[in-house]
């Protein structure tokens, strides 16, 4: 159970303070209600790089990380599709440190050229490294289209093509700013050792002087159900062919979501799992299998994929996929098995909540799904699910016209 | 309220730190037993060190299968039901090995842990290494070495591991084909001898009741120490200056290694070399990352660090950058060094890394399970909690001028190896 206050400031900024004694620190994540979602489709990877230039100095404070490092304090920062989520943790004694520095970077940001001339450069050499120099890397820039023709999930948060992020101008960066990084589209949470009056006091001094603006409506295209099986093939310069296959699933605040979740677990958390035990051990006809949900806000996606040994045939791993997942629909789950996933969850969820930072960090996000307190009703929404909730789920979604299939195979030369 | 925005909050830099200083047992059978007692989810943290490293293997890759496959079958159970019983009680056990000594490692519910410890305490004694498994392991294990293959940061760590500590115990260049030699029985043997030797060592964190703290000491005494473990010499012969470019035709951005055999943690000038390492590259803030990152934009990152082992030491630079701007990058990482070695370190700088280092050291001691891999990384050097102190007094005090010598003394480009593996 992780305690929490809420309390709103007059200009929108919601904040939730969680106390946690026994750490010698503070946290404060921030959590902007702005991903790559929110994108031009002939802009993206905008919301990521923009997280690159909130570390180039704000209207006051010329550079963020040094005062920053000076108090013994340390941040980092993610991008997705959904959110731009910043965070840091230092010393408990500083902690007033982290609301001057988070309330200037809201207040306005200093919008130097330099900083997005050198940003743009770092983001094109991230672009490189985690997508393009590596083996495999370019799946998801396949993947995302493929499933998504209408909705901006179609692109990654890197950005669909590295010149979108180098036309990036500066008028858009302050556009961008000015729609999104204002009080109400915010959700701050700062947890560990710490008074609530202290954080009160300390969240109008620094955060109460920012103006208060209208949160931006969000208006995106809705994505068609699929009716028709979906597959690619591509052949790269790689040492095994893999396949990737999805589904198209709920939102993440869907009571569904819980049950893909299990699903996922079913079929590849641990080693008793069913896809590791029949297809990687028993049948040898995958090196590694893995099974996830993607987790967004907006209609997710389910995904399968796997690296295959070298006598399997492609074709032949796609029908063990396939049966595996499609014998949620036809089979009903055997309690003990259904009991084992809950009995993970149970586990994963205590282990999370050993960690302050996880703790703010989850606070913020279900906060931003509708109420910080589901983080507490997580553990019993998933112990309430039956095995007939997991079937009825099944067979809604998993359906062969709902699917997407890549195949990313080796250079023939090669095979 | 009318505030100055301009101006920063007062802070302090004095912390105070939790001691690293477990509860000891000497159990009847020799094997010590350390407690932290911390942390109010009732869930914890259970680890078997044993001196069981790739450093005494004498076959590439033995250490790494025999901790690896430990899990997959013993006398009693075989793979899938010691698979079934974890994961239905929601536990996790890990297995890692380091290059000095290897680690089994269970993380569980206090509440399932009668269910669980049993398992992992059936593993360390009655592993049995079915060849099945074996084969399997070999197979899929190769295939992920082959796509590591293709990353230009895997293939540069391989080999500058084998530049700087080639003909020692510490050169473990993989290839291909050291899958495919491995056997049961080498696994067999290396259990035998390493999994059951003395100077192996149970660490417990989390939040530890008595019924749980009966539960270990029960469990750690039932383990037999049958092996008197022979020391492996070590020849620290400090090589010098070597360079190697492996070429990758297609590549986009080349990964850059550079740096040198040292010392480890029983070394006087290791605090100095943390320091120091810490401007170089060691944080977010450092010269290299302001240079290379912050002010031309050739990389998503670069860090360096300073790495202790049993017997030696390294230090090392590392990132990978566009091809194109490879040769300059290897330029500017010197001038960096030069300028380290040439100049005083300003004392607006020092201050924040010796802040810096203070803050990241209260992080690294935050929670029992932080505290428990603070406390087994100094463990077998025969260090104590008095190690800690002396770094968090160092830091306070070190001098810019302390460090201008420790530059000229470590960090001569005559000393520094050099690796590119790309295009240059």
């Amino acid at each position: 159970m992780i305690k929490f206050e809420r309390f709103t400031l007059a200009n929108g900024l919601k904040v939730i303070y969680h106390q946690d004694n026994s750490t010698p620190l503070v946290c404060m994540n921030i959590l902007y209600d702005v991903g790559a979602r929110d994108e031009h489709p002939e802009h993206t990877g905008f919301a990521h790089l923009f997280e690159h230039l909130m570390f180039g100095g704000s209207v006051n404070i010329p550079n963020y990380d040094e005062p920053l490092q000076m108090v013994g304090g340390e941040n980092n920062a993610f991008t997705n599709n959904d959110i731009t989520n910043y965070y840091l943790t230092l010393p408990a004694d500083n902690a007033e440190t982290a609301f001057w520095l988070e309330s200037d970077r809201m207040l306005s940001l200093a919008f130097t050229p330099k900083s997005l001339e050198v940003q743009r450069q770092v983001v094109i050499e991230e672009f490189k490294q985690r997508y393009l120099n590596q083996p495999y890397g370019d799946v998801w820039l396949l993947l995302k289209p493929l499933a998504y023709k209408v909705h901006p999930y179609q692109w990654n948060t890197i950005g669909k093509e590295i010149s979108h992020i180098e036309n990036a101008t500066m008028d858009e960066v302050k556009d961008f700013f000015k729609n999104f990084y204002h009080p109400a589209n915010a959700i701050m949470v700062v947890a560990g050792n710490i008074e609530l009056e202290q954080v009160k006091l300390w969240s109008e001094k620094w955060f109460g002087p920012i103006p208060n603006q209208h949160k931006v409506t969000r208006n995106l295209p809705v994505e068609p159900a699929q009716t028709e099986a979906r597959k690619l093939v591509v052949h790269r310069d790689v040492p095994a062919n893999s396949i990737y296959k999805a589904w198209h699933i709920c939102k993440r605040n869907d009571k569904s979501y819980h049950h893909f979740d299990l699903i996922s677990d079913l079929l590849s958390n641990g080693k008793s799992s069913r896809l590791y035990l029949t297809l990687v051990k028993e049948k040898k006809l995958f090196t590694e299998i893995n099974a996830y949900v993607s987790g967004d806000m907006d209609n997710g996606l389910f995904i399968v994929s796997g690296k295959l040994t070298t006598a399997t045939n492609i074709d032949d791993a796609e029908k063990e996929i396939d049966a595996a997942v499609y014998q949620f629909v036809h089979e009903k789950l055997e309690e003990n098995e259904l009991q084992k996933v809950k009995n993970k969850v149970e586990s994963i969820l205590n282990f999370s909540n050993t960690n302050v930072l996880n703790k703010a960090m989850n606070l913020a996000y279900y906060e931003l799904l509708g109420d910080a307190d589901m983080l507490n009703k997580e553990e019993n929404n998933y112990a309430s699910i039956t095995a007939e909730d997991i079937q009825l789920t099944a067979k809604n979604y998993f359906t062969s016209g709902n699917s997407i299939s890549l195949h990313y195979l080796m250079n023939e030369a090669k095979a | 309220m009318s505030i100055n925005r301009l101006q920063a909050p007062d802070y302090t830099a004095n912390f105070s730190f939790p001691a690293i200083a477990p509860e000891q047992h000497l159990l009847a059978n020799q094997v010590p037993l350390f407690v932290i007692n911390a942390g109010s989810q009732a869930l914890c943290k259970i680890e078997m060190v044993f001196n069981a490293g790739n450093y005494y293997e004498t076959n590439a890759l033995v250490a790494n299968a025999t901790n690896a496959l430990m899990r997959e079958g013993t006398s009693n159970k075989t793979a899938g039901e010691i698979a079934e019983i974890l994961d239905y009680y929601g536990a996790f056990l890990e297995t890692a090995v380091y290059k000095d000594k290897a680690s089994v490692i269970l993380y569980s519910l206090n509440k399932h842990l009668h269910k669980t410890l049993p398992v992992m305490l059936d593993l360390i004694q009655h592993a049995i290494f079915p060849e099945k498994e074996l084969t399997l392991y070999k197979t899929n294990q190769k295939q992920k070495f082959l796509v590591n293959q293709q990353k230009v940061d895997f293939v540069a760590r391989n080999h500058f591991n084998a530049m700087l500590f080639k003909d020692t115990p510490y050169d473990q260049f993989i290839e291909a084909d050291n899958y495919d030699n491995l056997s049961q029985a080498q696994l067999q043997a290396f259990f035998k001898d390493r999994y059951s030797g003395n100077g192996m060592y149970v660490v417990i964190a989390g939040n530890i009741s008595s019924d749980v703290l009966n539960q270990v000491k029960e469990a750690t005494l039932a383990l037999n120490l049958k092996t008197e473990l022979a020391a492996k010499p070590y020849q620290n012969n400090f090589l010098g200056r070597q360079e190697l470019l492996i070429e990758k035709k297609d590549a986009m951005q080349s990964a850059i290694r550079i740096g040198r055999r040292l010392f480890n943690k029983n070394h006087p000038d290791y605090f100095g070399m943390q320091i120091l390492n810490t401007i170089l590259g060691g944080y977010f803030g450092s010269r290299l990352m302001s240079n290379i990152r912050e002010d031309k934009g050739y990389t998503y990152g670069i860090g360096s660090g300073v790495a202790s082992l049993l017997h030696d030491g390294f230090f090392y630079i590392s990132t990978e950058v566009g091809v194109d701007v490879t040769a300059a990058t290897l330029t500017e990482i010197y001038k960096e060094i030069e300028i380290l070695q040439q100049n005083k370190v300003a004392e607006d700088e020092l201050n924040l890394v010796k802040n810096y280092l203070l803050g990241t050291f209260l992080r690294s001691v935050d929670g029992p399970f932080a505290m428990s891999d603070k406390f087994t990384s100094i463990k077998d050097y025969g260090l104590t909690n008095e190690f800690y102190k002396a770094y968090v007094n160092y830091i306070k005090q070190a001098k810019a001028e302390d460090l201008t010598l420790l530059a000229q003394k470590y960090l001569n480009k005559k000393d520094l190896s050099e690796l590119v593996v790309g295009k240059i």
